[in-house]
């Protein structure tokens, strides 16, 4: 029987390819019977060149996939005659090897079970390099190319019998094709022709390769008609493929399951992505999901047609999948090739100062015993109280429920978004479980340690001599902002100046490394939560980062993300409320900062009394106005360093550094004139501290920049500015034994009889009621043993009106003060208040004595005396009544979801954090002093 | 040719490299210190949030104000037992108010052995939120001709407070002072008495912790905390109820009643005291008779006290009532924490006007005498007056010539309108600075208007009879008061 042969060449602006195809088709040794040309939309000349080759029909398809313009070709051709019909089927860039026709006839011809033979495809440049030889699926089905990108040695010339072959240059029995409807429509390119050799195999033929049969190929099918698919929409349709496949394949029983699996595994795959460091896949994995499950790319069809055309089971097919061994060696080579791609441009790493071998290990021994002299007292409480710190909740479970959008449990309480803080809180009770409040002492006793290494850290990244990474560290773990913040209790400051030395380390990596960007995002979302009055600094700094290194927006570009998420609540809220600024407020209990000056600042003093200087020499019978002057005096070592550095080469590194104290220093000013934390009926500023530690980090990066350039010099002054700066940390660091110390150990917010009471009665209140010193009373309720940390927040502390319970509660107190009618028994009991606690603060005033008096004559009220927190009575007649349940955060559907959210958001950071790529990271991280910031203001040449 | 370049192409760049240093080190300077020097003395703009806060005008509660009760002695009706007190008759009390209507009941126990308790007036808070409270005024007055106890006394009735000073009395020899302490309120009262005497500070026991059940009344003999004091001045502080306190002082000597009378509360410590209606009468007579031993305490004094820790240095200015005259002018230093009686010389009979000065804040109280045509002799205690803003009224109970007594502390003259159930009763111009009296009668209930501030007190003088009582202002506990959040 002669066999008949259709050349189907289908051709989409492929003018470039056409003509060696057109030459390749016309010099065959066995010609073609007939040749149907189809232009698929072509939008140059390929139509012109196809009608010029003569063919026997030309057919103009619209810009469509490469299977439907065979169907197209097919349809027009006279009906078979004879069962020795074959089509073979080109692409504009399959241009066949004299005797690729001839070859495959061969291999057909003598084997009539043979329904469809390939060829073996070459690359289209390189002629001896085979691009695909045979498909076949792996046993979870996904598809693989069997040869792929190897030198054409003859060493896959024994294959015959596969499972599928590439689509350019299959030849194809015609009744075939008829009867098993072509290609897929649901499966437009990648997978298309495996699919259809699939479909043949189970309908009892053969599908095989022919070694002899060479075909030149410039890539997949989905180059078809494009000059480039991006690796992401590659990646996409393959699994969009897999998937279609998938659920064509599969048993009718499986179906359900399949395809209720087809999210969930969406789901673990894109972690899987993020962990790979491929955040451009994520997308794709959740959109061929959908699109798979409800996307109606006509799965029913496809199965109907499967389940028509099946004649042996899918056990016959089983030996020609690819078995698992093989596949995992496979990815396993694959791999290793793209790693050794990816490290070859950076591998000389340049030699950086070791932890252990550099000092930096001893460096944060020697400040931790410090830390512990200094601090050391707080041991042995169970938290830390005093400036905007208390006691945390008692259990992890409570500490968590107190995040998100829900009940705050503060003053009258009110619905309404946590604070980022309350977040970060969770975070680190969670690290003391069992006592979630010693996890604040801890951070207090370990904090200089901590500000060490995270500066040691930092500062070998941006400085090559092996010592100066031990002088940052020490500098930042006795800066005068951390200690003036732990002085006065701000607990935020100090986890912001804890924090900003990794910020600013992952912040630089985050241009070349996708786990330091996920890091970066992390850090900047913590510090934003502890110190919101840095965001606007910090997020000039993400800008010109940005600015600077254009080529890695992508990694950068999504740094403020997760801070975002934390945020958006509170930001809804606040702009509704109409205060935007109030956002910056400091987190925590709110609490009183003294008056500071601009010059004050500058002297990077946050709070009063010259970082202790002037108790210390009144104390010395010396006029405390020299304190200034001292500080000046001690100070200027690493103020003059920073100018300095300005000077000498290198000095094009340290500009970002001035801009970054310039940056500090305005925010430490600015935020002294925005008062928005409303405290007993005045209104208080942002505490300076953590403006003047980012102020702090510019001048210090700027002393390493320059000592790093100074050679020889760097020593004696690097040395003095140790030194110098030790000394002035003296009297802070001595602020527990001088007892100047705001903070102190011990938890209780209330005196003991309340909290002994609360233990049964967790919803008591207790009104704490403070006389102020120009007349007038504030008045703040606390429930059970008092609000606790996590409880707190600057929507209570930055309100400027009155919620009605307020209003209630203003009335009540009003009228307890005084001697008045009132029956503030109904209000005691729907407010649920046990006791009036009258603080011992302003005993002084007027309404001091006023309210004294007017409770001790109130019937209603049983004295309980005095206490360590002020005079105390109880309200005899309080119905003990279980409180009704609060809004938990999520009791509500958008406390919920915000939950939900926050949680993908981080979730998706953490993931992308993972440092998977362990050979990789190193050398980024080593390479750093070649492609980091010394990279970035590249150094001047020594003149 | 290129090897010459080179060099010259570098020296070229490391000049330019050069300079651009220097550029960029002083323009950081600069910008350094005018970032300092912007911080420092530019004015910049604050964001400031006005704090949440809201006046609350307190509910009125109803008002109270409790009379001394009756005349006390020490012993049964028979004069024996003297650990007992027992009380003699009962006073006359009269009380009105601008609003509403008031009414009188009886304190629920008493030490009293009689069981005559002392009256409780209570006017219940105006219905509508009036524009002014109403104002409650109530006195007693009671003649006493049994026994060891004659003389005429009169007393105001109080509100209660959680600190008085009663200024007055005596414990030596034929000198019986009581203690009354009233607790109108629902809780119970814990009294603290300090005593002073010319010899400082006396301690006593028992003298703190006094407990005054609610609606209760205590007495005790002030000989009991401190015998033998010719000048006592007591100072009573409760907790929880306030209380009501007043001395009641009689006197006999030898065997001879002279008089009795009771002491109300004085002036909170001040720089500035004014004694209004400082009654001198039989002053020819009371001369010849302080010259007899135990008659010395028929003199006129003023007593001081300073309660604080530096002396003070007082002016006693005597000045007659409605008169022309510029008045008496004494200096006297007064030592910290001791009582000093300042006698006064003889003054010729009339009413009279006492204003104390001092540099440091004192408390300060009245004695004065008078003899009767039989040798009847009785004695009138007179508390330094709070003074009363804009609106006062008196209640005047029954007795003797009744004389209204209006002092003007202010440098403003005052047109003072009285008014009576509703009635124009007369009209007085009290100029700056100084006092007018003028007779009213008993029983009636006097509204005061037309001035910014007066001192006030009623005297009332018969033959052998004085008394006086100071007029208290409504306590002010009550206003509005701002609370923040």
């Amino acid at each position: 029987m002669q066999a008949r042969v259709t050349a189907i060449l289908v051709a989409r602006s492929g003018v470039a390819y056409l003509e060696r195809t057109l030459s390749g088709l016309a010099r065959q040794t066995r010609q073609p019977d007939s040749v149907i040309a189809v232009d698929a939309g072509s939008t140059d000349n390929s139509s012109d060149l196809l009608a010029a080759s003569g063919p026997l029909q030309l057919v103009s398809a619209p810009a469509v996939n490469f299977g439907a313009a065979v169907a197209r070709a097919v349809q027009v051709i006279a009906p078979p005659a004879t069962d020795g019909e074959w089509l073979w089927l080109l692409a504009h860039d399959n241009a066949p090897a004299p005797t690729a026709l001839e070859q495959l006839l061969a291999a057909v011809e003598i084997a009539p079970s043979v329904a469809i033979a390939g060829p073996k495809l070459m690359r289209w440049e390189q002629p001896d390099v085979i691009a695909e030889f045979g498909e076949t699926i792996t046993q979870f089905g996904a598809s693989i190319a069997l040869v792929e990108g190897e030198l054409d040695q003859a060493q896959h010339d024994v294959q015959d019998d596969v499972l599928g072959v590439a689509a350019g240059g299959m030849l194809v029995r015609r009744s075939l094709w008829t009867a098993l409807g072509g290609f897929d429509p649901g499966l437009p390119s990648i997978d298309a022709a495996l699919d259809f050799s699939i479909r043949a195999r189970l309908a009892g033929y053969r599908v095989v390769v022919v070694p002899g049969a060479k075909v030149a190929s410039v890539g997949g099918p989905e180059l078809f008609g494009r000059r480039s698919v991006p690796d992401r929409r590659r990646v996409r349709i393959a699994r969009s493929a897999q998937l279609h496949r998938r659920l064509v394949y599969s048993p009718g029983g499986a179906l359900p399951f399949h395809w209720l699996s087809l999210l969930p595994l969406a789901v673990l795959r894109a972690a899987g992505q993020l962990v790979a460091k491929r955040p451009g896949a994520v997308g794709g994995e959740f959109t061929t999901a959908l699109s798979a499950a409800f996307g109606g790319s006509g799965i029913g069809q496809a199965r109907r047609n499967l389940r028509a055309n099946r004649q042996v089971g899918w056990a016959s097919i089983a030996p020609l999948r690819m078995p698992p061994a093989e596949a995992r060696e496979r990815r396993r080579q694959f791999r290793e090739q793209a790693n050794s791609a990816s490290t070859g441009a950076a591998s000389a790493p340049a030699a950086a100062a070791g932890f252990v071998t550099h000092g930096g290990l001893w460096t944060v021994l020697v400040v931790a015993v410090i830390g512990v002299i200094a601090w050391g007292q707080l041991l042995g409480a169970t938290s830390v109280a005093g400036g905007t710190m208390t006691s945390l909740s008692a259990t992890v479970g409570e500490l968590w429920s107190h995040v998100g959008y829900g009940w705050r449990e503060v003053g009258v309480g009110f619905v309404g978004a946590s604070d980022p803080f309350a977040y970060l809180l969770a975070v680190l009770g969670s690290i003391t479980f069992w006592a979630p409040s010693f996890s604040i002492v801890l951070l207090y006793v370990l904090a200089m340690p901590l500000a060490a290494l995270g500066a040691w850290f930092a500062a070998r990244h941006v400085t090559t001599r092996p010592m100066l990474p031990v002088l940052a560290a020490i500098l930042w773990a006795v800066a005068p902002p951390l200690l003036g913040s732990m002085s006065a209790g701000h607990l935020g400051a100090v986890i912001a100046h804890l924090l900003l030395p990794w910020l600013v380390l992952a912040g630089l990596s985050a241009s070349r490394s996708w786990a330091a960007a996920a890091g970066a995002a992390l850090l900047f979302a913590a510090t934003a939560a502890s110190a919101p009055v840095l965001v606007p600094a910090l997020l000039l700094c993400w800008l010109a980062w940005m600015v600077s290194r254009p080529k890695s927006i992508h990694r950068l570009i999504a740094i403020p993300f997760p801070a975002l998420a934390l945020f958006a609540p509170l930001v809804v809220q606040q702009v509704l409320r109409g205060d935007p600024l109030a956002l910056l407020a400091e987190p925590g209990v709110p609490t009183a900062a003294g008056q500071t000056s601009g010059l004050r600042l500058a002297l990077a003093e946050a709070g009063t009394g010259m970082h202790g200087w002037t108790s210390v020499l009144n104390n010395l019978s010396l006029p405390g106005t020299g304190s200034a002057v001292l500080v000046a005096v001690l100070l200027a070592p690493v103020g003059v360093l920073a100018i300095l550095a300005l000077f000498v080469p290198g000095s094009r590194r340290a500009i970002p550094s001035m801009v970054i104290a310039l940056l500090g220093f305005a925010t430490a000013v600015i935020g002294t004139h925005i008062q928005v934390t409303v405290l007993d009926g005045s209104s208080t500023p942002i505490w300076a501290g953590t403006g003047l530690s980012l102020f702090w980090l510019g001048l210090l990066g700027s002393a390493m920049v320059g000592l790093d350039a100074l050679g020889r010099a760097s020593v004696p002054l690097g040395l003095l500015a140790g030194v110098t700066s030790i000394l002035l940390a003296l009297p802070l660091l001595g602020t527990m034994y001088l007892g100047t110390a705001i903070v102190q150990g011990g938890g209780r917010i209330l005196p003991a009889v309340v909290t002994a009471q609360a233990e049964g009665h967790p919803n008591i209140g207790t009104l704490v009621l403070t006389a102020q010193p120009r007349g007038g009373l504030s008045a703040t309720l606390e429930r059970g043993t008092g609000t606790t940390l996590d409880d707190q927040s600057t929507l209570a502390s930055t309100a400027t009106t009155l919620s009605a319970d307020d209003r209630t509660l203003a009335r009540m107190t009003g009228n307890l003060a005084s001697h008045s009618g009132y029956d503030a028994a109904s209000d005691l009991s729907r407010l649920s208040i046990g006791f009036v606690l009258l603080s011992p603060a302003n005993t002084g005033a007027a309404a001091y004595a006023r309210t004294s008096e007017a409770l001790d004559s109130n019937a209603l009220f049983t004295p309980v005396g005095a206490t360590d927190n002020g005079l105390l009575w109880r309200y005899q007649n309080l119905p003990k009544t279980d409180a009704a349940a609060p809004v938990g955060n999520t009791g509500t559907p958008l406390g919920t979801a915000i939950l939900l959210g926050q949680a993908i958001v981080f979730g998706l950071t953490l993931l992308l954090g993972i440092p998977t790529a362990r050979r990789r990271r190193r050398t980024a991280v080593s390479g750093s002093v070649l492609d980091g910031p010394a990279g970035t203001f590249d150094e001047d040449d020594h003149d | 040719m290129q090897a010459d370049e080179q060099p010259q192409k570098n020296r070229t760049r490391g000049a330019i490299i050069v300079s651009a240093r220097i550029v960029a080190g002083t323009v950081g300077t600069f910008v350094a210190a005018l970032a300092i020097a912007a911080a420092a003395w530019l004015p910049l703009p604050s964001h400031t949030v006005t704090p949440p806060s809201t006046t609350v005008t307190p509910v009125p509660a109803a008002q109270q104000r409790v009379c001394a009760g009756p005349l006390l002695r020490l012993g049964n009706d028979s004069g024996q037992d003297a650990t007992i007190v027992s009380s003699v008759g009962r006073p006359a009390v009269r009380y009105g108010q601008t609003a509403g209507k008031a009414a009188s009941s009886v304190l629920s126990t008493t030490d009293n052995a009689t069981g005559v308790a002392p009256e409780v007036l209570t006017l219940p808070p105006a219905a509508q939120q009036a524009t002014k409270p109403p104002l409650l005024t109530g006195s007693q007055s009671q003649t006493a001709s049994t026994g060891d106890l004659v003389g005429f006394a009169t007393a105001e009735c109080s509100e209660g407070t959680s600190d008085t000073w009663l200024v007055g009395g005596a414990t030596d020899t034929g000198r019986t002072t009581l203690v009354t302490l009233s607790n109108p309120s629902s809780v119970s009262a814990t009294v603290s008495l300090s005593l002073y005497g010319p010899s400082g500070t006396i301690s006593a026991a028992g003298s703190s912790g006094i407990v005054v059940t609610p609606g209760g009344q205590r007495v005790f003999s002030l000989a009991g905390f401190a015998p033998g004091v010719s000048s006592p001045v007591v100072r009573v502080q409760s907790r929880g109820g306030q209380v009501v306190a007043n001395l009641q002082q009689s006197t006999v000597r030898t065997l001879e009643p002279g008089g009795v009378d009771i002491v109300g509360a004085a002036n909170k410590p001040s720089l500035t005291n004014v004694i209004p209606g400082l009654v001198v009468s039989s002053s020819a007579a009371l001369s010849a008779r302080e010259a007899e031993p135990g008659y010395q305490d028929l003199r006129s004094v003023i007593r001081l006290l300073v309660p604080g820790t530096k002396q003070a240095h007082t002016e006693i200015s005597v000045i007659p009532e409605s008169g022309t005259g510029s008045g008496t002018t004494v200096s006297v230093v007064v030592e910290a924490g001791v009582v000093t009686d300042v006698p006064l010389d003889s003054f010729p009979d009339g009413n009279y006007s006492v204003v104390i000065a001092s540099d440091q804040p004192v408390v300060a109280g009245a004695r004065v005498s008078t003899v009767g045509t039989t040798g009847q002799t009785d004695f009138a205690w007179l508390a330094a007056a709070t003074p009363i803003d804009k609106q006062a009224i008196v209640t005047v109970a029954p007795g003797p010539s009744p004389v209204l007594h209006l002092d003007n502390p202010t440098r403003k003259p005052a047109t003072v309108t009285l008014t009576s159930g509703g009635v124009l009763a007369g009209t007085v111009a009290v100029p700056a600075g100084r006092s007018v009296s003028l007779p009213v009668s008993g029983s009636a209930t006097y509204t005061l208007g037309g001035f910014d501030r007066l001192a006030v007190s009623m005297s009332y003088l018969g033959d052998g009879q004085l008394s006086a009582f100071s007029v208290s202002p409504s306590a002010p506990a009550s206003g509005r008061i701002t609370i923040y959040r």
